[in-house]
């Protein structure tokens, strides 16, 4: 008997159990009838099981995708969507994505509870709550987010944004650069009637790490941060300068991501991977300390499984930082960090 | 003609994490309806171990139930009918 669960009408999650495999899995894929359940209003005859296409090849051809960030107190926002989903389906071809939650609908899933499994998606690190809702774009090569704050409240402004955010798509016709940071910037500028600059401006340099060049702390209207995550395809960087520039903040969240996994992966029959996963934990201990020395002595000992399971789950500081210590004595080695 | 189809609702917004994840860091799987569940649920767990999931051992945590009821949203595909049957209005 396994546990099974489920959505009911209005989304709640009810578990319940059943006994074969057959009926644990017999659940109701997303359909205009489940959409409409959840109190939006899709167009009749689209919805996501009627156009027949697998939900990664259509991420992988779409250039553009969009994540709108609220929680259940952005009412009017929230409330705009669901009654206006169909114009929304209408702003785009085959230009950009958006992509809402079921659970989001229907007010059992929000901003607060899939922040962590936002961990992936480019521009990510610029969401903060003192801004939503947000608006949160991205490409291949970069990453655009919106803060909606400033009018969460006003309906025409939001419709404004959405509609102006979709035309610089179109003009555009592919995924966004960073060289389209003065297109939307200006399109921000006319349908917000702002003159002044925008509130703050961040380059990402590695898809999870910004480097912030604030200009104006204070004008939270319509502040736009586009990041650039082509530049960070290929960064020939020298090995002992990223080491010595490491960021022990990062590395030790990093390498708590690598324990957790080194943890699932871990063979219990080989006490080596129980001496490496210790090695990793001191060298996060240390580098929660800010102990830099502390950190890179121990990740020298941490051995090179460590290293495969770092380069496998995609942590680039600690896969970094692994390298430059085991990489021979003495010579401060060059390298291409690859993300 | 285009056909205008900007909204892409999910279950859980989790999925486009995994999506990301997989565009990303598995190129070479194009598309997740034709994974069979076990290949599904090997991908869905180095997604979660990646992320640090701390129930990433345990094999019967709820949190494999609902990424095996995600990929069968992504295989099955039942009739808008079906769905009115479930979810009356």
């Amino acid at each position: 008997v396994a546990l099974k669960t489920s959505l009911r009408q209005g989304g709640k999650r009810e578990i319940s159990k059943v006994k074969d495999e057959e009926q644990e899995f017999d659940l109701t894929p997303v359909s205009q009838a489940e959409i409409e359940a959840a109190g939006a209003r899709p167009r009749k005859g689209e919805a996501p099981h009627e156009r027949g296409e697998d939900l990664l090849e259509r991420y992988i051809k779409v250039p553009n995708r969009m994540l709108i960030l609220y929680s259940s107190e952005d009412d009017v926002l929230s409330r705009y969507v669901r009654e206006h989903w169909a114009a929304l389906d209408s702003l785009s071809g085959d230009i950009c994505d958006i992509f809402l939650s079921l659970l989001q609908l229907t007010g059992d899933e929000d901003i607060y509870s899939f922040l962590d499994d936002l961990h992936y998606i480019p521009g990510a690190e610029t969401i903060r709550i003192d801004k939503l809702p947000m608006i949160l774009l991205w490409s291949d090569s970069a990453s655009l987010s919106i803060s909606l704050k400033e009018f969460a409240d006003d309906v025409a402004t939001l419709r404004n944004v959405l509609r102006g955010v979709f035309q610089c798509l179109h003009d555009i016709g592919r995924g966004i650069t960073i060289e389209d940071e003065g297109r939307f910037d200006a399109m921000l500028r006319t349908v917000m009637n702002k003159k002044d600059a925008r509130a703050s401006y961040s380059i990402t340099i590695d898809r999870r790490v910004t480097v912030n060049n604030t200009t104006n702390n204070n004008a939270d209207r319509g502040s736009v941060i586009l990041s650039d995550n082509s530049k960070a395809r290929n960064i020939s960087i020298n090995q002992s300068s990223s080491i010595q520039g490491l960021d022990l903040s990062k590395l030790s969240e990093e390498l708590a991501r690598l324990r957790a996994a080194m943890k699932v992966e871990a063979d219990g029959a080989d006490p080596a991977h129980d001496v490496a996963v210790g090695h990793v934990a001191s060298a996060e201990a240390a580098a929660k300390k800010g102990d830099r020395n502390g950190a890179l002595a121990a990740l020298k000992s941490a051995g090179s499984w460590a290293l495969e399971i770092a380069q496998k789950i995609g942590v680039e500081v600690a896969v970094a930082a692994i390298k430059g210590v085991t990489s021979g004595a003495g010579a401060p080695p060059s390298s291409t960090l690859s993300i | 003609m285009i056909r205008k189809r900007a909204m892409n609702p999910v279950r859980q917004e989790a999925i486009i994490g995994l999506l990301e994840w997989v565009r990303h860091f598995r190129p070479a799987v194009r598309s997740l309806a034709s994974l069979t569940k076990d290949r599904f649920m090997s991908l869905v767990k180095e997604y979660e171990a990646a992320k640090g999931a701390a129930t990433a051992k345990k094999p019967d945590a709820e949190l494999w139930l609902r990424w095996e009821e995600t990929h069968v949203w992504l295989s099955k595909h039942p009739s808008d009918k079906e769905a009115r049957e479930k979810y009356p209005k």
